[in-house]
């Protein structure tokens, strides 16, 4: 392959050429109530050129390797057509030439568990689900393993190979009363050891009991709260609320956008400190090197409070005169790389759990995550359920708690951060553009954040 | 297509092969500026198997990998999804028109005057906008081949414009308004795209407060599917038949306000989600979902057809029953009767995070990311840190107020404006 894509890479006019080629085999298992829903096993095979010119660029992406000097060239002529245009100087920050092969670091890797062992392994789990309790009517089980070759070579001498492996399951009851329906239940995945999907019958059995009891929950009051977030609501509002802003790609090319993200500004209180990292292996958003051949780090967004840093590609990184942070990723070969998230942290803090609620007299503990969005400024999620707090105390259980905010005040009325820390590696991922779902992590310790507001019920 | 069929049944009883190749090329402004050029070309097949009473299914994108496709769904048809029907024989078949000559032949140029005739435009309203278009065409071959018979294939096009922008300051934060035009036709007249961008950035100048509580509120076409999304998940015969969705058994009860309607039609000439049949082979029709605010029909496939012992739907894909293209039909008031009958309340135009809650559920929440205050019948600017909260099961039942007679086509939706009563808005208090 290595050959191959020198040689095709040679026919390159532009003044940046890169070939990334990808054959990625899935396993995907799908559980629906009682029934099996989707036994399926795939193979993603493709490839892509990427040119850059006078500052344009130009993308092509095929399924067949055939004459792939042929691609070389449209992908030149492409960005060629935009250079024209734009006659600009093509900006790349420098990074080291790399030529490496990388096995895949695993504990155990999903080939080695026969189809079999994985189908009875998620049909127990739905057993176990749809016999909890009789007002559990249903369940939603899903499972996924994909098995990555990826091979990256750029017009610089770079050659990358990688083998990634990307986990998931989401195990999820579904309890039905009358017009209400309520789900809950388990998400985990890794980029490493099909173990993570094991053992899970404790979790379950709490996330079963859960959906019951939320049969009979009312929904949270509409209002201004103070709020806890549970380290899995916090990392997701880590990454929609923040992550998203420091993705330079969007800031590059927007002036206001760039003042509002200067560096040494502060967003937060000191104990606030947030980072986001290629290097904690095992998580979902752990990566060697980005798809642009260049190797992950960790990157300090905010310290003690202060703006500090911000993820970049080669060309973000270029333009603004920073260092490239591994942060290029495309979701597969059918997209050119921008600028993502890997794991995204808030930091560990210092206040224990208790000194969080002592002084709240009304206010919600919002726990798990179904999902969130944010326009830059605005955010918006929704958590899995939450808790009232009432005069210090965890009081009765909630549903449909969704919280929305402007992004920066609440950064700034995170009051405390608790000692806890903890790893959400759930099986979705974070969508940008057309590319979702880009397997990413969260971590974070429980939060507490002043001023949110819950939509709800009024 | 053959071959692959007759290689299939040395391995199981009945096959079924998808075959579909097809190519995409786009033109990107960002901050506008020209920014990229990308052509795509992909090709899939796919394979489903059934041996005794069991499916597997297996795909490919690599040109001539028969020999993995067949092992792979050789391995997942023994321990596949227990089925209950056969793959269909050949049918007659409508076959809507879901290719337009022109696409094939808009060239880069073109596509590049199109992208950048409307940066340019907005750019000349308000030069701190960064302004975002994309010109997209696509093309593409689909067949579809079973062993019981059925043989069919089709082309398609497709022709998309996106366009709109950012406006970020630090005074009054962030603005961000895209709208897009989407159908298999092409066309060079992206003028009321235009207009409507424009106007919405020209309607965000101002702004204006709004106090928590319970307001009417307009959702315009494209946000109508916030209400609307959560109750075509619960008429998914998957959703009937493994007990997700309150609606199962509840066809021909009054559930919703009788002067709503939803519709899946996939007869529609130059609609993107028209089609003569659907994945499985099945002819796809026009159907209505909820008639006059009875639940009407569910959306089925091979298999949840046979677990709910009725008869698919056309709604057949690879991973179960979805929506060809869904209409609500429109009343009889225009958008503006509507807006003028408002003395206080909220025009809905974008909203944040309203999907991410529990469908099946009824309740939808989110940001406003795109508000404006109704006074007196006028819009008086911009509301922003506020949420709504409905409930898509009791609200469009009791608090319907109207439905408009304009309509707004998003991809394979098409819907009007809809009026909600007492809506809650959360704000900052």
């Amino acid at each position: 392959m290595k050959e191959l894509i020198s040689r095709a890479l040679a026919a390159s006019t532009a003044d940046y050429c890169e070939i990334r080629i990808e054959e990625t085999h899935q396993t995907s298992i799908v559980y629906r109530g009682r029934n099996l829903d989707d036994l399926a096993q795939s193979m993603r095979y493709g490839g892509n050129v990427r040119a850059l010119k006078d500052g344009g660029w130009g993308f092509v992406s095929f399924n067949s390797l055939d004459n792939l000097e042929a691609k070389v060239h449209m992908a030149c002529e492409q960005a060629a057509a935009i250079g024209a245009v734009k006659q600009e100087v093509s900006q790349l920050a420098e990074v080291p030439v790399v030529v490496q092969e990388l096995a895949a670091d695993v504990v155990l890797h999903p080939r080695e568990v026969s189809l079999e062992e994985k189908v009875e392994l998620f049909s127990r789990y739905n057993d176990q689900i749809l016999n909890f309790h009789p007002a559990i009517t249903s369940s939603l089980v899903r499972y996924f393993d994909r098995d990555i070759r990826l091979y990256f070579g750029n017009s610089e001498g770079t050659y990358v190979k990688q083998e990634k492996v990307d986990i998931g399951c989401g195990l999820r009851a579904i309890a039905t009363s009358g017009d209400i329906t309520v789900q809950e239940g388990v998400s985990t995945g890794s980029n490493s050891d099909f173990g993570c999907v094991l053992g899970k019958e404790d979790e379950l059995r709490k996330a079963c009991q859960l959906a019951v009891d939320l049969l009979l929950a009312p929904t949270v009051k509409g209002g201004e709260y103070t709020v806890i977030l549970d380290p899995h609501m916090a990392g997701l509002f880590v990454h929609e609320a923040f992550g998203h802003l420091s993705e330079a790609d969007d800031i590059t090319e927007n002036e206001e956008l760039r003042n509002i993200m200067t560096l040494g500004k502060r967003f937060g209180r000191d104990i606030l400190n947030i980072y986001d990292t290629g290097l904690d292996h095992g998580n979902r958003g752990a990566l060697a090197y980005d798809d642009e051949g260049v190797a992950a780090q960790r990157t300090d967004l905010v310290k003690d409070g202060i703006l500090v840093g911000r993820l970049h590609s080669r060309q973000s990184a270029a333009k603004m005169g920073e260092n490239p942070t591994g942060s290029a990723r495309a979701l597969d070969y059918r997209y050119a790389p921008m600028v993502r998230m890997r794991t995204t942290c808030i930091a560990k803090g210092e206040t224990p759990f208790a000194e969080m609620l002592k002084d709240i007299e009304l206010g919600v503990y919002a726990v798990g995550g179904y999902g969130g969005e944010t326009n830059g400024e605005m955010f918006t999620f929704t958590a899995s359920y939450g808790f009232m707090i009432r005069q210090g105390q965890i009081a009765e259980l909630v549903k449909d708690v969704t919280l929305t905010g402007n992004v920066f005040t609440t950064l700034a009325n995170i009051d405390m951060i608790g000692d806890d820390f903890t790893f959400d590696n759930n099986a979705g991922g974070c969508g940008k553009g057309y590319q979702s779902p880009l397997p990413t992590s969260e971590g974070s310790p429980h939060i507490r954040v002043q001023k949110v507001v819950i939509g709800g019920a009024s | 297509m053959r071959e692959l069929l007759t290689q299939a049944l040395k391995v199981g009883d009945q096959a079924e092969v998808f075959q579909s190749r097809g190519e995409k090329h786009a033109v990107v402004f960002q901050a506008s500026k020209l920014k990229e050029i990308t052509s795509t070309e992909e090709q899939s097949t796919t394979l489903r198997l059934i041996q005794n009473g069991l499916l597997g299914s297996a795909s490919v994108t690599k040109p001539d990998s028969h020999d993995i496709l067949l092992k792979y769904a050789a391995n997942t048809v023994k321990y596949g999804s227990p089925i209950k029907y056969s793959f269909p024989p050949q049918a007659q078949l409508l076959q809507p028109r879901v290719t337009d000559e022109r696409v094939r032949h808009v060239t880069q140029q073109e596509m590049l005057d199109i992208a950048g005739d409307l940066v340019a435009a907005l750019h000349a309203f308000d030069p701190n906008i960064k302004a975002m278009a994309e010109a997209i065409k696509a093309s593409g071959y689909f067949g579809l081949s079973n062993s019981n018979g059925f043989v069919a294939e089709g082309e398609y096009t497709a022709w998309s414009v996106v366009f709109g922008g950012e406006l970020v300051s630090e005074r009054d934060g962030f603005l961000f308004i895209y709208d897009a035009l989407s159908g298999t036709d092409f066309t060079a007249d992206v003028s009321l795209l235009k207009a409507r961008v424009i106007e919405a950035f020209r309607l965000a100048q101002n702004t204006a407060s709004i106090r928590a509580g319970q307001y009417p509120v307009i959702f315009a076409p494209g946000e109508v599917s916030c209400l609307v999304n959560p109750l075509v998940a619960c008429l998914n015969g998957k959703a009937i038949s493994r007990g997700f969705s309150p609606f199962k058994g509840r066809l021909g009860e009054l559930a919703f306000d009788p002067r709503l309607s939803i519709i899946d039609d996939a007869t529609i000439d130059g609609a993107v989600g028209s089609k003569g049949f659907d994945r499985e082979g099945i002819p796809a029709t026009k159907r209505s979902l909820i008639e006059g605010g009875k639940i009407n029909g569910y959306m089925l496939d091979l298999q949840t057809a046979a677990e709910l012992n009725m008869s698919p739907t056309g709604n057949g894909s690879v991973s179960g029953p979805v929506q060809n293209n869904i209409i609500v039909p429109g009343g009889q008031a225009s958008w503006s009767e509507m807006l003028a009958g408002i003395d206080e309340g909220v025009l809905i135009e974008g909203t944040m995070g309203a999907w991410a809650g529990n469908p099946y559920g009824g309740q939808v929440s989110g940001n406003i990311s795109l508000g404006y205050k109704i006074e007196k019948g006028q819009i008086v600017g911009r509301i922003k840190d506020a949420m709504f909260s409905v409930n898509v099961f009791t609200d469009l039942r009791d608090n319907l107020v109207a439905l408009s007679s304009d309509k707004l086509w998003r991809g394979n939706t098409c819907y009007p404006y809809l009026q909600l009563a007492n809506v809650n808005i959360s704000t900052k208090s």
